[in-house]
């Protein structure tokens, strides 16, 4: 891999990957926040193959993804330690919780906590991988994934008694 | 007075309207503004003569519009780019200033006068070019540093061109002591201004902080920059010099963003303006453009297409291009525009005429070539067959 940082004088600024394939990815941000990627298949290429326009949100979302936030694969070893580290909570709402009447997204469980609400148990139903419009109802029991101290700071954070 | 500044105020909003609807236009035909803004001034001429109010806003057009170079402009960065395209620089000097000089002085006119038409055809139009080039994403392609590079080498060499010019005017000929004379003032100018950015610069960056959200901000901007303007133009070297001074004070700073925004809009209704006034001068002259006048404009026209394009070509051979990219080059950079309206500021009426059918042509033809670019090096160079799994196609 090498990159390659150029300034673009009433542009921005060019950066250039090139990958262990020959490939290039031009990446240019602009003066104004657009960011600008292009691709050429062929590193000597005068010409890209694709190119796309992000805005800054966009590019932020994009550079998350690819930095693993949202799924990183692991080696088989690393999966089994990070199961031993895994913890799955079943955690009731009561009557005054602060979780109670809001949907999952009003609550920015995983942006506050880290972890991830992957069922909810209503009565007799079984959420399964509920919606983030889903609205959290009193009496629910939500299942809780994350690590230790990720159910720690969820605990903390709603008011869930232990 | 109380019913001419009535009229005033209803000449100046018809003005400000007028140009924006034909910026639109332009907006719309994907052409360059300072086309239809000089129009403008051509077909409004006889409304506009003897608005001093109006030429005087114009005339912030030429301070705002190097001051805002200047901005872009930091010396560090400056010297990196310089070191990689000082070779290409020089040959831009070479064919499309020097060479002319020789020109015009070979079609019998005086030192001045082709000094004058030189600097009218020296720089290509940053502001056409960089436009095409982002509009058409061609930001990543190989020639793309190259041209940038040109523009800032261009931004720099023109202010120095512009107080020559100035110093020029005012004694008409052209003697060692002369050039002797503008050497020492432009090298004292520098000499001062580097004492001064590095005295001030960090109390500078400080007050900048303190002040800006401040409503008294936008006079201590506007004045720093006229005022370096009126002092460059009052020892003869052309306000561009000290505008374009002052905005490479405030990038050494590294305050540019916050006052780029807050000039802006100032900025592009005085050079709006400016352009609008160049091209009523020209309908104010309504001298017969007579036929050596004609011929020496198509000669003039020819050798700036043949100079820019080789200047382009040449020096991206020299800098590493392929031969198609290299033509790219040369194509993009053959358009004229905003620094030559500004040299027309030391023009005799007789010339006018010349330089603003010039300024036309070439910002015209110009943008046609940049937008074709590719296309036009590919029918030179044509692209080896190559097995593509996506295939982007340019127009």
């Amino acid at each position: 891999m090498k990159l390659k940082e150029v300034d673009l004088p009433g542009i921005g600024k060019k950066f250039s990957l090139l990958t262990s394939h020959n490939e290039r990815i031009d990446v240019i941000i602009h003066i104004n926040g657009k960011r600008e990627m292009f691709i050429f298949e062929d590193a000597d290429d005068d010409e890209p193959d694709a190119d796309v326009i992000l805005n800054e949100e966009e590019a932020n979302q994009l550079g998350s993804i690819l930095m693993g936030v949202y799924f990183k694969p692991e080696t088989e070893k690393a999966k089994e330690l990070i199961l031993k580290n895994l913890v799955i909570e079943w955690v009731e709402v009561d009557k005054d919780s602060p979780l109670a009447n809001h949907t999952l997204k009003e609550l920015e469980i995983r942006k506050r906590t880290g972890t991830t609400v992957i069922a909810i148990l209503r009565g007799k139903d079984f959420i399964i991988n509920p919606s983030p419009t889903e609205v959290i109802k009193e009496g629910d029991t939500l299942v809780v994934v994350g690590s230790k101290e990720q159910i720690e700071n969820f605990k903390k954070e709603f008011k869930v008694k232990d | 007075m109380a019913e001419h500044s009535y009229s005033f105020l209803l000449l100046f909003g018809a003005i400000c309207v007028t140009l924006f609807f034909l910026g639109y236009i332009a907006k719309i035909i994907r052409f360059p503004s300072i086309v239809f803004f000089v129009l403008a001034g051509i077909l409004l001429g006889g409304f506009i003569s003897g608005e001093h109010t109006l030429e005087r806003i114009s005339e912030l057009g030429i301070v705002l519009l190097f001051f805002y170079l200047g901005l872009e402009f930091k010396i560090e960065r400056a010297l990196q780019v310089a070191k990689k395209i000082w070779l290409v620089g020089l040959l831009d000097i070479l064919l499309n200033f020097a060479l002319i000089i020789l020109l015009m002085k070979l079609l019998n006119f005086d030192l001045f006068t082709a000094f004058l038409i030189a600097g009218l055809s020296y720089a290509s139009s940053s502001a056409i070019t960089t436009k095409i080039i982002v509009d058409n994403k061609r930001v990543a392609n190989p020639e793309t540093e190259l041209i940038l590079g040109l523009m800032v080498f261009e931004d720099i060499f023109s202010p120095l061109i512009l107080a020559i010019l100035s110093s020029f005017a005012v004694t008409k000929t052209l003697s060692l002591k002369v050039i002797v004379i503008i050497l020492i003032k432009v090298l004292a100018v520098f000499a001062i201004f580097t004492a001064i950015t590095f005295l001030v610069r960090d109390k500078l960056a400080k007050l900048i902080d303190s002040i800006l959200e401040e409503d008294i901000f936008v006079l201590f901007t506007l004045g720093l920059v006229i005022l370096a303007a009126g002092i460059t133009k009052k020892i003869g070297l052309s306000e561009a010099l000290g505008a374009f001074l002052a905005g490479v004070l405030i990038a050494e700073c590294g305050k540019e963003k916050e006052i780029e925004k807050y000039l802006l809009p100032i900025k592009d209704l005085a050079v709006a303006l400016f352009f609008m006034i160049f091209g009523a001068s020209i309908a104010i002259g309504k001298i017969k453009i007579d036929e050596r006048l004609i011929s020496i404009l198509i000669v003039l026209i020819a050798f700036s297409i043949v100079g820019k394009f080789l200047t382009g070509f040449i020096g991206g051979l020299l800098y590493g291009l392929s031969k198609r990219s290299a033509a790219i080059a040369g194509f993009s950079i053959i358009n004229r525009g905003e620094f030559s309206v500004v040299m027309t500021k030391f023009a005799p009426s007789t010339l006018l005429p010349l330089a603003g059918v010039y300024v036309l042509t070439m910002s015209l033809l110009g943008t046609i070539f940049a937008q074709y670019a590719p296309t036009l090096a590919r029918l030179i160079f044509p692209r080896k067959k190559k097995k593509k799994k996506r295939k982007i196609s340019y127009t």
